[in-house]
């Protein structure tokens, strides 16, 4: 995958990105995937997204924002996001995948950082089925961290044979 | 580029050492401006108080040539003991960098005094004292608000009567009402939490205790404070708190969004159905395109959240202060368009039985990727 096309744009601006200055966008989006995916209008739309979210894990061809980030970080805030959406099974292709233990304790992810709180008792409906469909309690989960920090030893490697294979396209300062 | 190094702040330390860090720079910049000053003047203060002591004796020898060499020597020593102090202040200080950021390195003794630039200098070049640089600049201007301060901060959820008049003074009775019931929708919140009425003590307890302007007590948004200090929600908010500070400037960005679509609300309902999705549609108006002035925007950030490493320490660290009770994370006030290159508003709708209402309305320091730009999307 290279270039970014519109409907996953569409589905990542109007949702997504700038989790940090309007959380509630990006936790709604995370309980009305059952919603969306069921929906007539919507459905065949969201599925291409969910489709090119994995392709765009699997070739690390979504360039952040502004390149001022690393390919790498940009990767594992798509897998957050994944998992946020989709759930514990890692993306089609994710050279990567995060170990199924980490995610809850200590990888925490968007979702969890702003939507799950303390415990069961303060909890909302839409927070205890997003919970329980990723086997996570309340009094399991450990705040750690939100990516890892250094990437494979293989990957500035594997991103240079995927811009060499057309398949993402470069950046200074990506790795 | 991206540091190679993992874990040693364990999982997770990086909140408390965050908090951590804070205290210690805020000890070191403390001691350095407070103690250099006063041990000058007693050295400065010697002659003249060996002259007040002129014609006093003690067993018959007089007492006033004793005193400028005891009080250098008791000077001597104290700035002695206070560099020793600034130096496990440095030393610890640098320890809790190098966790944060992986970056390693000693830092070079700096003299009591010497200012909150040398303290930076003292670090190694790289991403340590990028780091430090970022939290001594706000150090400088930052605020703190306790949590029982937070708690008695006002909380209001009403329209004040003013947003309707500027929206009928601004597009007349017809449609400026039209747009009253899209901005009052009951699901939205663009007046409650960035309308000009939203105190200042309001916008600080939200960035900093994450505490609802507006009060609302649902599941999301109830905020509480026990009696030991520890907070309690889960009120959706990130490191920066803004608002317009008039109705004028609320209303700008729509007004430049209504332009933009032909003028009617017909228009910009059939621009919103074709940018938007099932979700709602986003859409970020350039402060140049909507008019936006500095002075039309305020708030406040979290303190050194210059990037995203940064912001996510300055999170950790306020949900750590929140959960043990702790004092407050420093924050800063901010005009989010006088203070950034490329700011604006971000204005978020929802389709709400066929009508789209406004849910929000903010001012942003810049136009996160992929959200539509109105000036990019026809």
């Amino acid at each position: 995958m290279t270039e970014r096309t519109e409907n996953y744009r569409r589905w990542m601006g109007n949702s997504f990105v700038g989790v940090d200055t309007y959380p509630d966008g990006y936790t709604e989006g995370c309980e009305s995937v059952a919603q969306w995916e069921a929906d007539p209008e919507w459905g065949d739309s969201f599925a291409a997204f969910k489709d090119e979210l994995s392709a765009h894990i699997r070739d690390s061809s979504h360039t952040p924002v502004g390149k001022q980030e690393t390919q790498w970080l940009n990767d594992e805030w798509l897998r957050n996001l994944w998992y946020d959406l989709f759930g514990p099974d890692p993306s089609p292709g994710d050279p990567y995948p995060v170990p199924a233990e980490e995610w809850g304790h200590p990888r925490d992810t968007p979702y969890i950082q702003h939507a799950v709180g303390e415990s069961d008792a303060d909890a909302t409906e839409d927070e205890r089925a997003w919970l329980a469909q990723r086997g996570l309690k309340h009094a399991g989960i450990r705040r750690g961290h939100s990516w890892r920090r250094t990437p494979p030893a293989d990957y500035a490697d594997r991103l240079a044979r995927l811009t060499a294979e057309g398949k993402r396209t470069a950046y200074d300062g990506e790795v | 580029m991206w540091r190679t190094f993992d874990g040693v702040a364990g999982d997770d330390g990086s909140g408390p050492i965050r908090r951590a860090l804070t205290g210690l720079l805020d000890a070191w910049l403390d001691l350095d401006r407070s103690c250099a000053a006063p041990l000058d003047q007693a050295r400065s203060h010697a002659a003249a108080v060996a002259r007040a002591a002129d014609g006093a004796r003690l067993e018959g020898a007089a007492i006033a040539p004793l005193v400028p060499p005891r009080v250098a020597l008791g000077v001597a020593g104290a700035t002695r003991s206070l560099d020793d102090l600034a130096r496990v202040f440095a030393d610890e200080t640098r320890a809790l960098v190098e966790l944060l950021t992986g970056a390693p390195g000693t830092v070079t003794p700096v003299a009591l005094g010497s200012g909150p630039e040398a303290i930076v200098a003292a670090f190694p070049e790289g991403d340590g004292r990028t780091y430090v640089a970022d939290l001594v600049a706000d150090a400088a201007v930052d605020e703190r608000q306790p949590s029982e301060v937070a708690e008695r901060a006002p909380t209001v959820n009403a329209i004040p009567l003013s947003v309707a008049a500027g929206l009928r003074a601004e597009f007349g009775e017809v449609l400026g009402s039209d747009l009253l019931a899209m901005i009052c929708h009951p699901r939205g919140h663009a007046v409650q939490l960035h309308g000009p009425d939203v105190p200042d003590e309001a916008l600080m307890a939200r960035v900093s205790w994450k505490k609802d302007p507006m009060g609302r007590t649902d599941a999301k948004n109830s905020w509480r404070r026990d009696a030991d200090g520890v907070v309690h929600t889960k009120h959706g908010i990130g490191h920066v708190a803004g608002k317009f500070t008039t109705v004028e400037a609320l209303i700008k960005p729509l007004k430049a969004l209504l332009a933009h679509t032909g003028g009617t609300l017909e228009g910009l309902h059939a621009y919103l159905n074709r940018h938007g999705t099932i979700a709602g549609a986003r859409i970020f108006v350039a402060a140049e395109d909507a008019g936006l002035a500095p002075g039309d925007t305020a708030g406040f950030r979290g303190a050194g959240t210059s990037n995203p490493e940064m912001t996510d320490h300055w999170f950790r660290a306020r949900r750590d202060a929140m959960a043990s009770g702790g004092g407050p994370m420093p924050i800063v006030r901010t005009d989010q368009v006088a203070d950034n290159d490329s700011p604006g508003a971000a204005m978020i709708f929802r389709k709400i039985d066929g009508q789209w209402m406004l849910v929000t309305c903010f001012p942003d320091g810049a136009k996160k990727d992929d959200f539509i730009g109105m000036g990019d999307a026809p």
